[in-house]
């Protein structure tokens, strides 16, 4: 796949960084940096941050990746609490078995902040994450990147009401299913919704 | 308020961090311009929003060459807003007076045009000329968009140097009955190839005309031109509903049985005006609209006692929820033309996604996911 924004993405970070006066880094966890009060209240931050091969930040199930400001105001957040492999899964038009390999069900929970308009120009409808499945990467044990875990089988599953959305916008919470497709007993799904570095949560 | 970056911008984990605030910038529209692998038509002359590959281009230049507009603002020439009546009389008048400087009033030729006002001194000139008498009411209504009938009424007067109304022999296009008061008008247009209707069978009278199809008016009457007038009815699709699919439902695709004994007929066919992207996952295509490229396709012409309960269940596969707003939707259905000439049901891109693809995703040149 070509990425033709990548070197824009490069020679701009620094300037959109400035532009958006957003300098912190992603929490180590949950609540390093200030949570959000709605989001609850998680345990602090005493681990260290790891890293994974991939340059992801290695997160564990339950435990949630955050955007914060400069001035800690929380952004961004995304958990991967749950990933389950199954053989199955119900298909939308229920006429279809899976293609190959087995299903990785990831259940998603995801907020951006009212505020993150703040921190661009743009008008609020304009601002949002995608949270597609082409955004979910998953290595295997050895760290190596899977391909084809973007099926049309996986696609296929789930009705929509039980899915995650493909995008989340200023002031919403969501939580759905995520359906990817492995062969992988085990391994970890990352976050990268710009083909970089992003968060890690290891499954099996 | 803008927020200087503080020192922890330099934190070994920065990376991600610039990813999903680049993505964040990106997918909300900041550096998509020029920056993707979709290219806008080439602009025409001055005007950066009038591409060339609209058949008005040629008469927005000449409009401008001619020193008729300089465009609504700096090189904006806004070719599908419609027309106001006082951009009319302003440009006939440059047309009648080339070179000249813009004229001045020194009365107010209807109540609500004072002297002061920009183009009161235009519409002084057309009501001496005795282009317009007003509303019925005296007024002029400056600002108000001027009808297809409207025009047609003005540019006959200017052409014809305040000839009376003309009579109306034969019906000129489908809409305009010999018995309507600007029937003459329209005739007289269509006689003297200035139009040649919204499609050769109908005229569109009341609706307004853009500013794109009064420069080619305005051309037609200082150079005539031969315009094509021939009426072709458009086509009627077969069945009540018609699906266009480019993807995983057509025809020896993985989803192809979603169709199977659901439709009366089917066919290859196309939908211009749109680029065909995959994501990284390559197991799907989307089709983006706009653009000059074409998607491919066929286009399977529903069982009417069964096209609802079909169309229901490819919105259920496409993830469409035709109760939500298409913000957010990753595939939308809209009604398209396509090369049948008829509409046909198409899952597009919603409009978060096709931003997506074009900053993530990679476009298919020959728009077709046979040909990969």
């Amino acid at each position: 796949m070509t990425r033709p924004h990548r070197s824009l993405i490069a020679a701009a970070s620094a300037a959109l960084l400035a532009a958006a006066g957003i300098s912190a880094g992603i929490a180590g966890g949950a609540a390093a940096d200030n949570p959000a009060p709605s989001l609850g209240d998680p345990a602090p931050d005493s681990q260290p941050r790891t890293m994974s091969a991939q340059e992801n930040l290695a997160k564990d199930l339950g435990e949630a990746g955050a955007l914060v400001s400069d001035d800690g105001a929380e952004i961004f957040r995304l958990t991967v609490t749950s990933a389950e492999r199954a053989s199955a899964c119900p298909s939308r038009a229920n006429e279809l078995a899976p293609a190959a390999g087995e299903f990785l069900i990831l259940t998603v929970s995801a907020h951006l902040a009212a505020e993150a308009t703040h921190f661009t120009d743009e008008a609020a409808g304009d601002v949002y994450f995608p949270l597609l499945p082409e955004t979910f990467r998953v290595t295997g044990p050895a760290g190596t990147v899977l391909e084809g875990v973007h099926t049309r089988a996986a696609w296929e599953c789930f009705a929509d009401e039980e899915l995650l959305p493909s995008f989340i916008f200023p002031g919403e919470s969501v939580t759905g299913l995520l359906v990817l497709e492995t062969s992988a007993d085990q391994g970890a799904v990352a976050y990268m919704p710009a083909g970089a570095a992003g968060w890690e949560w290891s499954f099996g | 308020m803008r927020r200087r970056p503080s020192p922890k911008a330099r934190h070994p984990v920065r990376t991600p961090v610039i990813a999903l605030v680049c993505l964040a910038l990106l997918t909300a529209g900041l550096l998509l311009p020029g920056a993707g692998p979709a290219r806008a038509a080439e602009p025409c002359g001055p005007f950066d929003d009038v591409p060339t590959n609209i058949p008005h281009c040629k008469n927005i230049k000449w409009l401008s060459d001619e020193g008729i507009t300089e465009g609504m603002s700096k090189r904006k020439f806004a070719p599908t807003k419609p027309a106001s009546r006082e951009a009319i009389i302003a440009f006939l008048y440059r047309i009648k007076h080339p070179g000249e400087p813009e004229p001045t009033c020194t009365s107010a030729p209807f109540p609500d045009v004072p002297t002061d006002y920009k183009f009161c001194g235009h519409i002084s000139w057309a009501k001496t000329e005795g282009l317009t008498d007003g509303y019925s009411d005296g007024t002029f209504r400056p600002r108000n968009p001027v009808s297809r009938e409207a025009s047609a009424a003005f540019l006959y007067r200017y052409a014809t140097d305040r000839a009376p109304r003309p009579n109306c022999s034969s019906s000129p296009f489908q809409d305009v009955p010999t018995g309507h008061e600007f029937c003459g008008y329209i005739q007289w247009l269509k006689e003297k190839q200035i139009t040649g209707g919204m499609d050769g069978c109908v005229y569109g009278m009341k609706k307004r005309t853009s500013r794109a199809a009064m420069a080619t008016f305005l051309k037609r009457v200082v150079i005539p031109e031969p315009v094509d007038q021939e009426c072709r009815p458009k086509p009627t699709r077969p069945t009540k509903q018609a699906l266009f699919s480019y993807g995983t439902l057509m025809k020896g695709q993985p989803a192809a049985h979603y169709l199977n004994g659901t439709y009366a007929s089917y066919a290859r066919s196309s939908l211009k005006g749109a680029d065909l992207y995959y994501s990284s996952s390559r197991a799907f295509p989307y089709a983006v609209i706009g653009g000059s490229n074409t998607v491919q396709g066929e286009v399977y012409n529903l069982h009417n006692s069964t096209a609802n309960a079909t169309i229901k269940k490819t919105d259920a596969y496409e993830r469409y929820n035709p109760a939500k707003p298409a913000t957010g939707q990753a595939y939308v259905r809209k009604q398209y033309t396509i090369k049948q000439g008829y509409t046909a049901w198409v899952y597009v891109a919603g409009p978060q996604q096709a931003a997506w693809l074009k900053s993530n995703g990679t476009r298919i040149p020959s728009g077709d996911w046979l040909r990969r």
